[in-house]
């Protein structure tokens, strides 16, 4: 799955660990999730998406082989 | 609010354990250590206790290490430690298995695997397993 979080977090200009604790969760965590190591929850990417005020569809996509 | 994003709350040990873990697993191998270097004598039954409360400590200490709350207890964590959980068991399985034919190949008797040494296993086994996924995802 592919994800545009970081072009997002560029355009509000907000660093990993700020994003991290607007939702919760860890830095490790955004950072995992911006190097495609990890796969975040419905609800995270919810959240994400809330602070982004956009759709979860335009931050995160399906690729080929999911 | 509470963030909801951790789904596994309900399995953790209070954080500030970890460092009473540390201290348990250290008392209980300085315990072992001086009576193995200083070859104190002791009757059976003495030898016998020392050799549980060594290893029940050290037991103990590591079940409060491995389970203690991260500072952050979120979704990737929970993750890390199912995967981990789950590896572990399946190694520890496959220890208890293969274990009789090491034993035959280097013509050991054959000896089953304890309850202590089985528990001792799949806790180094964990945090090994835990700690190197965190350590990758960092």
């Amino acid at each position: 799955m592919k994800n545009t979080l970081k072009v997002e977090r560029a355009k509000l200009n907000i660093t990993q660990q700020e994003l991290a604790e607007k939702v919760g969760v860890s830095r490790q965590t955004i950072n995992s999730i911006e190097s495609e190591k990890y796969v975040p929850s419905t609800l995270l990417a919810i959240k994400i998406s809330e602070i982004f005020k956009t759709t979860v569809n335009e931050i995160f996509t399906l690729e080929s082989g999911d | 609010m509470e963030s909801k994003t951790n789904n596994n709350k309900g399995t953790r040990i209070h954080k500030h354990l970890k460092k009473m873990g540390i201290g348990i697993i250290l008392i209980a191998l300085l315990t072992g250590l001086i009576i193995k270097l200083f070859h104190i004598e002791m009757i059976p039954t003495q030898k016998a206790f020392f050799k549980a409360f060594t290893m029940n400590g050290f037991i103990l200490g590591l079940l409060f290490v491995a389970f203690a709350k991260e500072k952050i207890e979120d979704e990737m964590i929970a993750q890390m430690r199912l995967k981990a959980m789950a590896q572990t068991f399946i190694t520890a399985v496959f220890y208890v298995i293969v274990k009789p034919f090491i034993d035959l190949v280097f013509r050991d008797p054959i000896q089953d695997v304890t309850g202590q040494f089985l528990v001792l296993f799949m806790l180094l086994g964990y945090l090994l397993n835990y700690h190197s996924q965190k350590f990758s995802n960092r």
